[in-house]
């Protein structure tokens, strides 16, 4: 339990009604806040007060609160998630601000990121990186058995670095050019430290960055600003693995 | 029955359609009896699946994989997002590559005895069968199990096991799991099999001559009301722990699938069994939205405690050993800490009812490492638990390595759901319920790292096969969406969508939501009894009569608009938790989950009652404000024998 | 069922090579990555060759007659050639990338902290146009003769272009020695960068190598940068006239 006093806080929040709509910012206070809360909870108590002013609640993404799911998102003073380390917006608590504090919350900025409403964006251009091909063409039944192909323990690490991405998109928003590399090279590096994506190997890295360049993603000019703002800390290892596949797969004219 | 609440029984026959011969060779047997589709025809046939988690996305790529043209939708932003994802300590499979006696029977045998003897045998010896070869299925996939480091799959011992058969993927085992779910089914996403909606959610099912051929969902995004057509509907919407509205699930986990299927005329099976996890982190204030569950290996090394006296405001380090009660240790002193959930979450209760709680609210109990640092090292502790220590640091802002951590029992599983047979298909023929969503496999109590098993069980070897026996005798595309069953059904949606937006009322959904939860908590929670249930059921119905009078929803239906869809899910909590409080009620034993107080032993632990209540229960809608009727089915167990679990 | 085979094809529908390697912005990005390579390469070859200016002036009289004369003439055209190209060919995915980069994000930020990346690595489009405003007064220096066509005529005792007089001349012009040291800081940041990621961009990271590599390709850049600004300004200070 933090020993902090509840505080109250300045809100600028990202209000839009559609698609369509230009949107602007507008202000809230948010009052009596526990350290204890976490920042989705504390939007809770503004949506409640809002609400019970007749005012529309501020909408944003979020599922299990528990940093997994990868669905909430928010800009937060000018960092995806807030910019603490291995923290997703859900995990960050109030703690981390002072009573009086001004807090901007924007939602992610991308062009394959179009805004819904308010603080939600539509991330399915992610999605549709995966159906490019970020997976081991297996259908179900006849698999044999897992043991048969023996993985060396620290392949089978390197794959779960990678694997442990939860599709937030904190790297688009963070990079200045909304690059999905890291999004993109998690799903790669994953497959291809496992002896049973090597046969995919060159074709998913030119069909998942063919189909990045495609959704309007930008492209990577080597901040590291992806690195910094993941909260499941993938290294850029990942996309220098991505490249050296892509390169094989397209310079050399292997795919 | 008689009593306060009146209970009449239906007259559904529930048929389990398990079949005959030796339990060993019945899903091999039946599989072969299972009519088969055409390979050319499958293409004609349509098949909707709601849900996109471990059963949702592996049944939807499954049956793409087959050649149906499958639908699938889930409410998140993508398929990716669902709740299984959260699991953390591991999958269970009958691997026995550890050489240490594991063997199909032995995991169906945990798992009836671990149900409280409340599962079905048949069903429950088909997820031990097919165990071994989901972990070589996901395998394939490429999910990346733990390995030792000869190249081989790691295993652990979990939630007591006496064998290590749990396979796991760091503390990340359902994201592995589901992301390996989630790249097939984006693989027959691209390959036009199946179609994916998201951010569409199932408001209502639609029945053409009795059988399930549709479905009307919400876009989420334009608010767009639209009926699906299909020739089989499978439901993998997961559970309703959310009924108790701070739990372990997803904000979005809701009843609502499952619900409106219920009052379609699916009945509903042992509402009442909840699983209450016992390591989790106490709640910290009243906007708490959440609660964040801790693995239960915790338990291996931690010690639980609270003061022997009543209301002592010290500090955990400023009461001495002599003034603290390791109650666990104390009352089961062969199992001590490592005593199963149900019975762990039940002593912390009973110690916080005695006011020996700690921590805010005195609803929390210390769960001490300060004696296994010093015996094992810091070191040791933090290679173990170091990532648990650190998300609970994060989380309350305390440091676990200098003063004990605060645990509370929290809601964590749903083990009731639509009643299924089988071959999974409930009482309404084509409709199937998958995972979490359906009752099957777990009885009155769920063992640790079965749930990623049921659910990728369902969705990967069975429903394939099951859902072929039920389309190979419908002719495809029996009724459109043009068909007057989807208009109905699609304007009682729109009027239920305008209904909660017209009352414009003075309190918030999450207000409603908020009230329900503590009743459940308080009456229908980890100890239940006649009386309290039946006041439960009084205020439900109060709180369900104010909803309808004094909700208030802003902006429109034809746009995003999250209070809405809070609002449609909250009014089906406030009928549904009625439901788990008649079942509840109606159960007039202790067993797993389900612990009602006047049927303890002199010791206080479970009294089960296996000549009244071995049966599942299976509820029918008989109308708006009805107590529903009950079906039962009966449980007969041929290869195992019923005993009662002594944990002393 | 079986499944068709899926690709998907890079940006330009033209051929297989051309379409998805320098179609993409993956291929825009290596072929960066090399032609900078080059070009950074003969940044160090020009800065090793030019300190000759601090021998005697037949040293770097000389120097200039044998790149005039090796390989019968040819062989300068060459490199002007291939120089040329890298740098077209560098400009050309530059700005391709940065308009694609820009368009990736349509709305910006209202507030943005910087989380890892450097003011270098964020100005590199900066620093390159100015980089290429600056090429193009340095060659219309001392390669063309616009500027100071009186001193870029200049014969030695030898009868050979007098490189070194010219040199101290235009250094002795503070206006000019300030240009030239504006753009050695352009420079420095913009090889701060380049020299650092560039392993990254062909698909090259190792835990131990790629810090090395990337520390040696800084202080090359700062070698560049210290040598560089060394010519004019020891000229501007020196006592003496050439």
């Amino acid at each position: 339990m933090s020993t902090q006093k509840n505080m109250n806080l300045t809100l600028q929040v990202w209000r839009q009604k559609s698609k369509r709509d230009a949107g602007g910012f507008k202000t809230y206070q948010a009052k009596n806040i526990s350290p204890d809360q976490s920042f989705l909870e504390m939007l809770d108590v503004v949506n409640e007060d809002l609400i019970a002013k007749g005012e529309e609640p501020i909408a944003f993404d979020h599922d299990c609160r528990e940093g997994i799911c990868g669905m909430c998102s928010l800009f937060i003073n000018g960092a995806p998630h807030g910019g603490f380390p291995g923290t997703t917006t859900c995990q960050l608590h109030m703690r981390h601000f002072k009573d009086g504090d001004e807090i901007t919350i924007e939602p992610w900025r991308a062009k394959p990121f179009p805004v819904l409403k308010d603080l939600i964006v539509d991330r399915t251009s992610f999605d549709r990186l995966v159906q490019a091909g970020g997976y081991i063409s297996v259908n179900t039944g006849g698999a044999p058995d897992a043991n048969a192909v023996p993985i060396p323990k620290k392949d089978a690490d390197l794959a779960m670095d990678a694997a442990s991405c939860i599709g937030c998109g904190a790297c688009v928003a963070a990079c200045p050019n909304a690059s999905a590399m890291l999004f993109v090279s998690a799903k790669i590096s994953q497959l291809r430290h496992l002896p049973q994506g090597e046969a995919e190997r060159k074709k998913r890295a030119l069909n998942m960055l063919n189909r990045a360049d495609q959704e309007g993603f930008g492209s990577c000019r080597n901040h590291f600003e992806c690195e910094a703002a993941c909260p499941k800390d993938i290294p850029r290892r990942v996309m220098a693995e991505a490249y050296r596949d892509y390169i094989e797969a397209s310079a050399l004219r292997e795919e | 029955m008689s009593g306060a609440i009146d209970i009449t029984a239906s007259d559904l026959k529930l048929e389990s359609k398990a079949p005959t011969g030796p339990l060993a060779e019945k899903w091999s047997k039946h599989k072969f009896d299972l009519k088969l589709v055409n390979p050319a025809n499958k293409r004609r046939y349509r098949v909707i699946v709601v849900g996109s988690g471990l059963a949702g996305a592996s049944a939807a790529s499954s049956l793409g994989e087959l050649g149906y043209h499958v639908d699938c939708f889930c409410f998140q932003d993508s398929p990716r997002r669902a709740h299984s994802i959260a699991a953390q300590g591991g999958i269970n499979a009958a691997k026995n590559y550890q050489n240490d006696g594991d063997s199909i029977f032995r995991l169906f045998y945990d798992t009836i005895k671990g149900g409280d003897f409340r599962a079905r045998e048949a069903n429950v010896h088909r997820l031990a069968e097919c165990s071994v070869d989901i972990i070589d299925h996901c395998t394939a996939l490429g999910v990346p199990f733990a390995r030792e480091y000869g190249g081989q799959l790691a295993n652990r011992s979990f939630g007591g096991a006496q064998v290590s058969r749990t396979f796991y993927a760091r503390g990340q085992t359902g994201q592995q799991l589901l992301l390996g779910a989630y790249s097939s089914l984006s693989r027959m996403i691209e390959l036009g099999r199946v179609k994916m909606h998201s951010r569409a959610e199932m408001l209502d099912l639609v029945l053409v001559d009795g059988h399930a051929k549709g479905i009307v969902t919400r876009d989420l995004v334009s608010g767009e009301i639209k009926a699906w057509a299909a020739d089989a509907v499978v439901l993998a919407t997961g559970g309703y722990g959310n009924v108790f509205y701070l739990s372990t699930n997803a904000q979005g986990c809701n009843v609502t699938a499952t619900y409106r299927a219920y009052k379609r005329g699916a009945a509903f099976a042992n509402p009442c069994f909840t699983q209450i996890h016992p390591t989790c982190i106490p709640v910290h204030g009243d906007q708490q939205s959440k609660l964040t569950l801790m693995s239960e290996s915790l338990r291996n090394d931690g010690r639980i405690w609270v003061p022997k006296a009543k209301s002592d405001t010290r500090g955990a380090a400023q009461i001495p050993e002599a003034e603290r009660d390791y109650y666990l240790e104390r009352k089961y002193p062969s199992f001590g800490n490592l005593v199963p959930r149900d019975i762990a979450s039940r002593a912390a209760k009973q110690v916080c009812d005695e006011g020996r709680g700690v921590g805010p609210g005195g609803l929390g109990v210390y769960l001490d490492f300060a004696k296994a640092i010093s015996e094992k090292g810091k070191r040791d502790i933090e290679g173990k638990y170091g990532n648990l220590f650190d998300m609970y640091a994060k989380i309350t802002a305390e440091d676990p390595y200098a003063t004990p951590m605060r645990i509370y029992p929290a809601v964590h599983y749903t083990m009731g759901g639509l009643w299924v047979d089988y071959n999974l298909m409930s009482n309404v023929p084509g409709l199937f319920v998958l995972g979490e969503a359906n009752f099957s496999d777990h009885g009155a109590n769920r063992l640790g790292a079965s749930a990623l098993m049921q659910g990728l069980s369902d969705g990967y070897f069975v429903i394939p096969y099951t859902v072929g026996g039920y389309l190979a005798g419908e002719k495809p595309g029996k009724a459109g969406v043009d068909h007057a069953a989807f208009g109905e059904v699609v304007s009682t949606v729109k009027s239920r969508s305008h209904k909660l937006l017209s009352i414009q009322g003075n309190k918030s959904p999450r207000q409603f939501h908020r009230a329900l939860g503590q009743i459940m908590w308080e009456r229908c929670g980890m100890a239940r009894n006649a009386a309290g249930l039946e006041k439960a059921v009084t205020d439900i119905r109060a709180l369900r009569a104010e909803f309808w009078e004094n909700v208030k929803v802003l902006g429109d239906g034809s746009a995003v608009n999250t209070s809405l869809e809070m609002a449609g899910r909250v009014a089906d909590f406030l009928e549904f938790g009625e439901i788990m409080c008649v079942d509840a009620w109606h159960r007039q034993e202790s067993c797993g989950g389900h612990f009602r107080e006047e049927f303890q032993t002199e010791e206080g632990e479970a009294r089960r009652d296996d000549d009244g209540f071995a049966y599942v229960a299976a509820w029918m809608h008989r109308g708006d404000g009805k107590v529903p009727s009950l079906a039962k089915e009966p449980l007969s167990f041929e290869n195992v024998k019923l005993s009662q679990r002594s944990y002393k | 069922m079986s499944d068709g085979e899926r690709v998907v094809r890079g940006a330009l529908p033209v051929g297989r090579l051309v379409g998805d390697f320098l179609g993409s912005s993956v291929g825009a990005k290596v072929i960066m990555a090399l032609t900078g390579v080059v070009l950074w390469s003969f940044l160090i070859g020009h800065l090793v060759g030019n300190l000759q200016i601090f021998q005697a002036p037949d040293a770097i009289n000389g120097y200039a007659v044998f790149l005039h004369t090796v390989g019968h003439g040819a062989a300068l055209w060459l490199v002007r050639a291939a120089l040329l190209g890298c740098l077209l060919a560098h400009i050309a995915m530059g700005m391709r990338l940065t308009a694609l980069n820009r368009a990736a994000r349509p709305i910006a930020y209202a507030k943005k902290k910087r989380l890892r990346t450097t003011p270098a690595a964020l100005w590199m489009a900066a620093s390159g146009v100015l980089l290429f405003m600056f090429l193009a007064f340095h060659l219309a220096h001392f390669t063309i003769g616009l500027v100071d066509p009186s001193s870029f005529g200049l014969k030695d005792a030898e009868g050979q272009m007098d490189v070194y007089k010219m040199v101290w001349i235009a250094f002795k012009n503070p206006v000019v020695v300030v240009t030239y040291v504006v753009a050695q800081f352009f420079v420095l940041s913009h090889l701060m960068h380049g020299t650092a990621s560039l392993w990254q961009s062909i698909g090259v990271n190792h835990g131990v190598w790629t810090p090395v590599l990337s520390g040696v390709g800084k202080a090359i850049a700062l070698f560049i940068f210290v040598g560089n600004l060394a010519i004019p300004v020891v000229i501007l200070i020196a006592w003496g006239k050439p």
